[in-house]
């Protein structure tokens, strides 16, 4: 269950982390222990990214105006800050999601015919 | 408005950002422990997953840093083209924001010189000002006459400068500060010079300099062992601007001689520039050791007995105070000190002093206060006057910032599509204030630049009028050119900010105008009205004032009268002097276009100087409160004659010395009001006044003013010159045919001619006097007016803009009215009715306004009351004269809608 990175591992590009950050926050409010978790569970643990250099990452995102976040109880009653997409989050994520598949499938198609 | 949240709100994000980080690490916790491990392990192995804590929280600061300054650049940005796309709107406002911050910038720099600067001395923030204050008889003479009239006074004799200097155990230091800084004669003669030239000298005690902290760019400063009595060639420091002026900043200037009112000094040191002594506005060029005083002062009535050096109140007793000791506690040790001196010293010895005076000097106290900006000099005479200054440019802004705030919501009419896309984009409310607010930063900024270049040159016009001060922009003049500008900004662009970034006004991009902005720009227009008011109701109580001051009777003629001083060497004894004045007088009587010359002394006319004599009449007992002090002039042959004085019963004093006594006593000539004042309605000539001796009563003379054009009646007595020749500085009157374009070089010959050792100095007119008498009220009032004038442009251009924008949007409403039979008459009373009421109501709360603001002026005024309807009125008529005409063009273009075209416009 623990994972310990290798450095190189953690040097996700900021784009792409900021866009999976809005990717998640877009199914619904959450709070960043559970992005941490999430990031991993999707990605089958791949994509390790050490969990303190997310926060910084949610700020930006946040003072951007793309998450809005409120103070609210956990299931076990705890306060942690839920991040929410706001408006101006759906656009930038529709346009990075729209980008981020041209240049994936740009890079396929390069990957497929050097094959 | 998001990014100074940000700024603002930084502790509750520190909070903040703390327990969102913990919950993380304790949830990863609660999973490891949940996933079997050890606390121990869970809690390392948690840590290790996150990474340095420290680290990330410094990261995250750094993001909301730089989201912040990037969101704030392009705010700028935007704000900058936006402007770029509007140059007449950018160069109208930021002209007219320009006039309020330079105006506000430099009435600041005069009053920063004035009251705020700290002295450039050694921990100024502890020095202070030894006074004593009483519940004394005012005037009360030699003496010990610790008090000035209001019952206080800052002069001490010298022996309590000793006493409190050996004695204290509260203040550090204590030092003394001659009181009275007069013009002395100097002459160069260590550098060949012969000439005379009049310069400021402070007497200073030896610790002066050592104590204050202030050293000299060469040689040394003034110490201990140069002020004692009998020094042969007594050492003195000049200013550094002095050095500069005088002596080109030649460095071989230490160890040469001057001599300074025929007492031959050596210049032992320049003082570092910057520092211009303690008095407020007051610039020695030289100081020397106190102790010399005596000495340059032996001509001098008071120098020739040196008892009064110890006796008469001169000297300015300043000090520092302990570490850890507060005023309170100075002034407790101090006033011990001084009442057990007071004790000591036998007044029975001085013959004078009463029981009464002995019990009145008993409640005297030493009180001690701050003096860390310096004291006294100008600040009580400019005090005022420029509070009132402040007062007027600071209104000024605020019409400034009416008027903007008004173009700004006007402009954003216009803007209203954008920032409705901009909000439909998605952009906060606070973003768009934020971006508004950022727009008027930038409008204040530049204007503020403008400002400070037009503060520059108004500065310079203010140094004119307070001449002593030295006028320079130093940090607390910029911060406050800085202060006023965010303040403006946030004045002028709030308000519309909140207007038009209001989500329900944006709503729509389909370009309709929201209605409810109207009530606000009415606000604003009434605004600028009413302080334009308060602006017009200043300037005309001041042009009153000026006017009634003007036309106060002196009491002497003020056309075709030139003045000039001469100072006599020392060398001529007092009993020759008549007869030199005599010889000056019939020679200068002699050049053509002259008709009569004669001197006078101890009286600087209208120039606040009134050295004040005790007298006694026998067979007239004074009221209960009064006292008998008469101001004396001591007058040449001719006196009334070429002042222009009439004299209304009995007879001058005559040419010669038998015609200036009568009956064996001494002659004297007495104003009109002390001849009432003491003998009522009997017949004054003859009768005798005592002053040192006995003096007969030849003459009445017209009343005069005497040292200020506000002061009440008072005894003005006028004796012989030959009966009391005992000044050495004398002014002479010419009385002219017109005025004479080489005059000055005439007498100069004359005087040389006659006394080539003589020294004469400020030739001017009676009629500069006069001018500079009434320098504040004349400033005032000029300035009020300009910004008056100003404030009524502003407002009436904003009264203009409303009414025209409000005839535009009803053009249709108009167009139906007319369609329906409303007659042209009809539509163009209404426009004009609508402004008119705006007016009427700017008015109304203008008088509030003025009655407030004026009331803080209400001691510079003259003649005229505070609330003056007579003024208010005519303010009011003005105004509404003005704001009528600004809406005649609007109500004139309404008249001009053509029913057919408006309605098709639909």
């Amino acid at each position: 269950m623990v994972s310990t990175m290798a450095p190189e591992n953690s040097d996700l590009l900021q784009g792409t982390l900021d866009m999976l950050v809005l990717k998640i926050v877009a199914l619904g409010p959450i709070h960043g222990y559970a992005i941490a978790q999430r990031i991993r569970q999707i990605s089958s643990e791949v994509l390790c990214i050490q969990q303190g250099s997310l926060y910084p990452a949610l700020h930006r995102l946040e003072s951007r105006g793309w998450l809005s976040a409120e103070w609210r109880k956990t299931e076990t009653g705890r306060e942690a800050k839920y991040y929410k997409l706001t408006k101006m989050g759906r656009k930038q994520l529709d346009v990075e999601e729209e980008s981020w598949d041209r240049l994936s499938s740009a890079i396929a198609s390069v990957m497929r015919a050097t094959a | 408005m998001r990014w100074i949240q940000q700024v603002f709100g930084r502790r509750a994000y520190e909070r903040k950002l703390a327990s969102e980080l913990t919950f993380h690490l304790e949830q990863q916790i609660k999973d490891n422990l949940a996933a079997g491990m050890s606390p121990e392990r869970a809690r390392v192995e948690a840590t290790h997953l996150f990474g340095g804590l420290d680290q990330v929280k410094e990261e995250c600061r750094d993001e909301r840093r730089w989201v912040w300054l990037e969101r704030w650049g392009k705010d700028v940005s935007f704000a900058v083209r936006s402007l770029r796309r509007s140059p007449g709107f950018t160069s109208v406002v930021i002209l007219t924001l320009a006039l309020g911050i330079g105006a506000n910038t430099a009435v600041f720099t005069a009053v920063n010189a004035l009251m705020l600067r700290p002295l450039p001395i050694r921990e100024p923030e502890r020095f202070v000002l030894l006074t004593a204050a009483g519940p004394v008889e005012p005037n009360q003479k030699f003496p010990y006459p610790l008090f000035d009239k209001k019952g206080n006074n800052n002069a001490f004799p010298y022996p309590f400068y000793e006493l409190f200097r050996e004695e204290t155990q509260t203040l550090a230091n204590v030092v003394a500060v001659g009181g009275w800084v007069m013009s002395r004669s100097m002459v160069a003669t260590g550098f060949g010079g012969k000439a005379e030239e009049s310069i400021t000298a402070e007497e200073v005690s030896g610790n002066y300099f050592p104590t204050l902290g202030v050293s000299t760019v060469i040689g040394r400063p003034l110490d201990v062992s140069d002020d004692r009595l009998g020094a042969t060639e007594p050492a003195v420091v000049i200013s550094h601007e002095f050095w500069r002026r005088r002596f080109n900043g030649d460095p071989t200037v230490i160890g040469k001689t001057l001599r300074l009112d025929n007492v031959s000094v050596t210049i032992v040191g320049v003082v570092v520039s910057g520092f211009s002594g303690v008095q407020v506005g007051i610039k020695p060029d030289l100081w020397f050791p106190i102790r010399l005083a005596p000495l340059l002062d032996r001509n001098l009535p008071w120098g020739t007995d040196a008892n009064i050096f110890e006796t008469l109140p001169w000297i300015h007793i300043l000090g520092r105070l302990q570490p850890g000791v507060s005023s309170a506690q100075a002034a407790a040790e101090l006033d011990r000190l001084f009442q057990f001196k007071l004790a000591q010293m036998d007044p029975r010895r001085q013959g004078r002093p009463s029981e009464k005076l002995r019990q009145d000097l008993a409640t005297q106290r030493i009180d001690v206060v701050p003096a860390g900006t310096g004291y006294a000099g100008l600040r009580s005479k400019y005090k005022e006057p420029l509070f009132a200054l402040m007062i007027i440019v600071g209104v000024m802004q605020l019409v400034a910032c009416a008027n903007v705030a008004g173009l700004l919501l006007a402009r954003g009419a216009a803007r209203s599509q954008e920032l409705a896309l901009r909000s439909a984009l998605g952009a906060r409310r606070c973003w768009l204030v934020g971006q508004l607010l950022t727009e008027s930063l930038l409008l204040a900024a530049l204007a503020a630049f403008t400002g400070v270049l037009l503060a520059e040159g108004s500065t310079r016009f203010l140094a004119n009028y307070v001449g002593g001060l030295d006028l320079w922009a130093d940090r607390r003049v910029l911060l406050f050119a800085f202060a006023a500008t965010i303040v403006t900004a946030i004045v002028f662009g709030l308000v519309p900010a909140l207007r038009l970034s209001r989500r329900e006004l944006i709503g729509s991009l389909k370009g309709q105008i929201p209605g409810g902005r109207q009530r606000l720009k009415f606000a604003l227009v009434i605004t600028q009205i009413g302080f334009a008011f308060v602006l017009l109701a200043v300037a005309g109580l001041f042009a009153r004032t000026l006017r009634n001051l003007s036309s106060i009777e002196t009491g002497f003629q003020d056309s075709d009268r030139q003045l000039f001083d001469l100072n006599l060497t020392p060398d001529i004894k007092p009993q020759d002097r008549p007869s030199l004045y005599h010889r000056l007088t019939a020679a200068a009587e002699a050049l053509p276009g002259v008709e009569s010359v004669t001197a006078y002394q101890g009286v600087d006319l209208l120039g606040d100087t009134a050295f004040a004599e005790a007298f006694s009449v026998p067979g007239y007992t004074p009221a209960r409160e009064e006292t008998l002090e008469s101001v004396n002039v001591i007058v040449g042959p001719r006196f009334f004659e070429t002042m222009g004085i009439p004299l209304v019963r009995g007879r001058d004093f005559g040419l010669r010395e038998e015609d200036t006594r009568s009956h064996g006593a001494p002659a004297i000539v007495i104003s009109k009001w002390s001849a009432r004042k003491l003998f009522g309605e009997a017949d004054p000539i003859g009768r005798r006044i005592k002053l040192d001796v006995e003096f007969e009563i030849v003459g009445v003379a017209e009343d005069i003013k005497y040292s200020s054009l506000r002061e009440a009646p008072r005894f003005v007595f006028y004796l012989p010159l030959v009966q009391r020749p005992n000044m050495f500085r004398t002014t002479f009157a010419v009385k002219t045919t017109g005025s004479i374009a080489s005059l000055g070089t005439s007498l100069r010959n004359v005087v040389a001619q006659i006394d080539p050792q003589a020294h004469m100095s400020g030739l001017r007119t009676i009629d500069e006097k006069l001018d500079q008498a009434l320098s504040s009220e004349r400033l005032i009032a000029h300035l009020a007016g300009f910004f008056g004038l100003a404030a009524l442009v502003l407002s009436s251009m904003g009264l203009f803009g409303l009414m025209s924008y409000n005839v535009s949007a009803r053009t249709q409403e108009i167009g139906i009215r007319m369609a329906l039979g409303a007659s042209l008459r009809r539509v163009l009373f209404q426009i004009l009715q609508q402004g008119f009421f705006v007016a009427l109501v700017g008015c109304v709360v203008g008088i509030g306004g003025a009655c407030a603001v004026t009331r803080l002026a209400a001691s510079l005024l003259y003649g005229v009351s505070s609330i003056d309807w007579l003024t208010f009125t005519a303010a009011a008529i003005l105004l509404l004269m003005v704001t009528l005409l600004a809406c005649a063009i609007p109500a004139w273009r309404a008249s001009m809608v053509n029913p057919a075209v408006a309605l098709r416009a639909e």
